[in-house]
């Protein structure tokens, strides 16, 4: 490269890279150190190397049953996503561009409209003398109220919502990009629509599917609002969990310690699922 | 026969479920023209006295303007310093391009609320005078901006490999310098992405509660994090849901022009 196409570069690059390096990376290298650091009192602590924090994190069934929940609803929500994203976004993928566009959109509001809007419309639904609990009572499926609010269920509901756009989203886009003659020669050749959708257009989609599973699974994870409101701060979750130890107690050791264990689950996670993706999709493209 | 029944069925499956994923904006709405105080259904009255309250509450307005201050300097900073970032990873190659665009990336694999952990430890250890960057404006502002630039630096990304490159060699072969062909055919060409990055980024840190709650201090105290501390400790209020009404019919007009004019959901 000459000489002067690599100032270039390094003027075009300069701004963003030093934003990075202050606002992004040092704060995560901090974040790594106060783990090892020990807690003095609300938002002070001495540096040093101990590996007591990990140690309290990992010996305590409280700490741990908050990494066990979390990872349960997860788990549970992303499922009911990935059920309900599934027939929308075939439908969406296979309208005219200007119809598609516009159910698209309409699809991706939760994720635009911000998690505090849609927890607000769902708290209203969900309290005692809201929405589900009149359409229950006058269909006479319930004889008194239930709460909902305060409950695991109220918190899948509402997340179920706020992520589905990150599933739906990728679904939309493998699924659109499926040839519609390949289905019309499998259908040309006898084979019904039963048979064309599980040999043709489900395999084809698995890999929008994935990566749909693997952005809605990490971003239950870190659900924040979610379960705060809907949970009626009766539910700790791992997001919860680190706001209260974080900003209220300050305890920044420990909480640092509590992230660093989550995201090395998180990690792990992810390099099994990759490992496991690629392994999929051989086996989809060239039948190994 | 057979084939028609299906088809309805799936319309309506699909009508469902998208009914429940706009439930709450359609549920919001709906109740800030409720008349009584409580969030009854069915709803008791038509009445437009929250919407006038809002108008009479200087606190509200004071906290979407807050709201609307930052997002509006982090979205232009995000432009600012993405497009270029963009640029040069995307039409300069060069050994390690690939690593730098994984790193801007990134922000999007790391929970925002893990990195909001580092920030307020990191935050509070830069000192100016006497004041720490911790609930500063500055702070603030860095913050958001660093929220947008992974959205940024992807959507200009996109943008510039839906654009024909060989126009930019046209126009050097005709002895346009990289400057004048940047500003003269690149940027013209890109501006919707452009364009759209800024409205997304906008909305991304307008809507930001996590970041905000944990770094914002007292001072600063967007909509979103107004709202969501008043709903932790007083319940939901008809004014705040009046407020939200009108924040989530302005996004989603701002969606749907978006939508219809640069076509939008192909970055998204």
């Amino acid at each position: 490269m000459e000489r002067k196409s690599k100032k270039n570069l390094v003027l075009l690059l300069a701004p963003a890279t030093i934003i990075y390096l202050i606002v992004f990376i040092s704060p995560f290298i901090l974040l790594l150190a106060q783990s090892f650091w020990t807690f003095q009192s609300s938002y002070v602590s001495t540096p040093g190397f101990s590996l007591e924090n990990y140690k309290n994190v990992l010996s305590d069934p409280y700490y741990l049953g908050i990494y066990w929940r979390t990872a349960r609803l997860s788990f549970v929500s992303t499922l009911i996503t990935l059920i309900l994203a599934y027939p929308l976004a075939r439908l969406i993928s296979r309208l005219p561009s200007g119809k598609k566009g516009f159910l698209t959109t309409l699809v991706a509001l939760p994720m635009i409209g911000g998690a505090m809007i849609q927890t607000m419309g769902w708290m209203s639904v969900m309290m005692p003398y809201g929405a589900i609990n009149g359409i229950l009572l006058s269909l006479n499926i319930i004889d008194s109220k239930i709460p909902i609010l305060g409950t695991e269920a109220g918190i899948l509901i509402g997340l179920v919502q706020s992520f589905f756009p990150l599933m739906a989203l990728p679904l939309i886009t493998s699924l659109g990009a499926i040839d519609v003659t390949l289905e019309d020669a499998a259908k040309s050749l006898g084979a019904t629509p039963m048979k064309t959708f599980f040999t043709i257009v489900l395999p084809l989609s698995i890999p929008g599917a994935i990566s749909g599973v693997l952005l809605v699974f990490m971003a239950n994870l870190t659900m924040y609002v979610t379960p705060s409101i809907l949970g009626a701060n009766k539910i700790q979750t791992f997001g919860t969990f680190v706001y209260q130890q974080a900003v209220p107690v300050g305890n920044w050791p420990f909480t640092s310690a509590y992230a660093i264990l989550f995201l090395l689950m998180m990690g792990a996670l992810a390099f099994v699922s990759s490992w496991l993706t690629k392994k999929i999709q051989r086996q989809i493209y060239l039948g190994e | 026969m057979k084939g028609k029944i299906l088809r309805f069925l799936s319309l309506a499956v699909s009508g469902l479920i998208l009914l429940y994923i706009l439930l709450p904006i359609l549920i919001l709405i709906a109740n800030s023209f409720n008349s009584s105080r409580f969030f009854e259904f069915p709803p008791t009255g038509f009445s437009l006295k929250w919407y006038q309250r809002f108008f009479q509450n200087k606190e509200y307005q004071n906290s979407l303007f807050v709201s609307i201050r930052i997002a509006s300097i982090a979205a232009l900073v995000g432009v600012l310093v993405g497009v270029p970032a963009a640029y040069a990873i995307k039409r300069y190659k060069f050994k390690g391009s690939n690593f730098l665009q994984a790193v801007f990336l990134s922000p999007l694999m790391i929970p925002s609320i893990v990195g909001a952990l580092g920030l307020i430890q990191f935050l509070s250890m830069v000192r100016i005078g006497k004041m720490t960057l911790l609930g500063s404006l500055p702070g603030l502002i860095l913050a958001h901006t660093v929220i947008i630039l992974p959205y940024v630096i992807r959507m200009v990304i996109t943008s510039l490999s839906y654009m024909d490159e060989d126009l930019e060699a046209a126009a050097q072969s005709l002895g346009a310098k990289p400057v004048r062909t940047f500003f003269e055919i690149t940027l013209p060409l890109i501006s919707p992405g452009i364009i759209m990055s800024a409205v997304f980024g906008f909305m991304v840190s307008f809507t930001d509660v996590v970041v905000t709650s944990f770094i914002g201090g007292a001072k600063f105290v967007t909509y979103p994090v107004r709202m969501y501390s008043e709903i932790r400790t007083e319940g939901l209020d008809p004014l705040a849901v009046a407020v939200s009404s009108v924040v989530v019919i302005s996004i989603v007009i701002i969606s749907l022009i978006c939508e219809k004019t640069m076509q939008w959901s192909r970055f998204i």
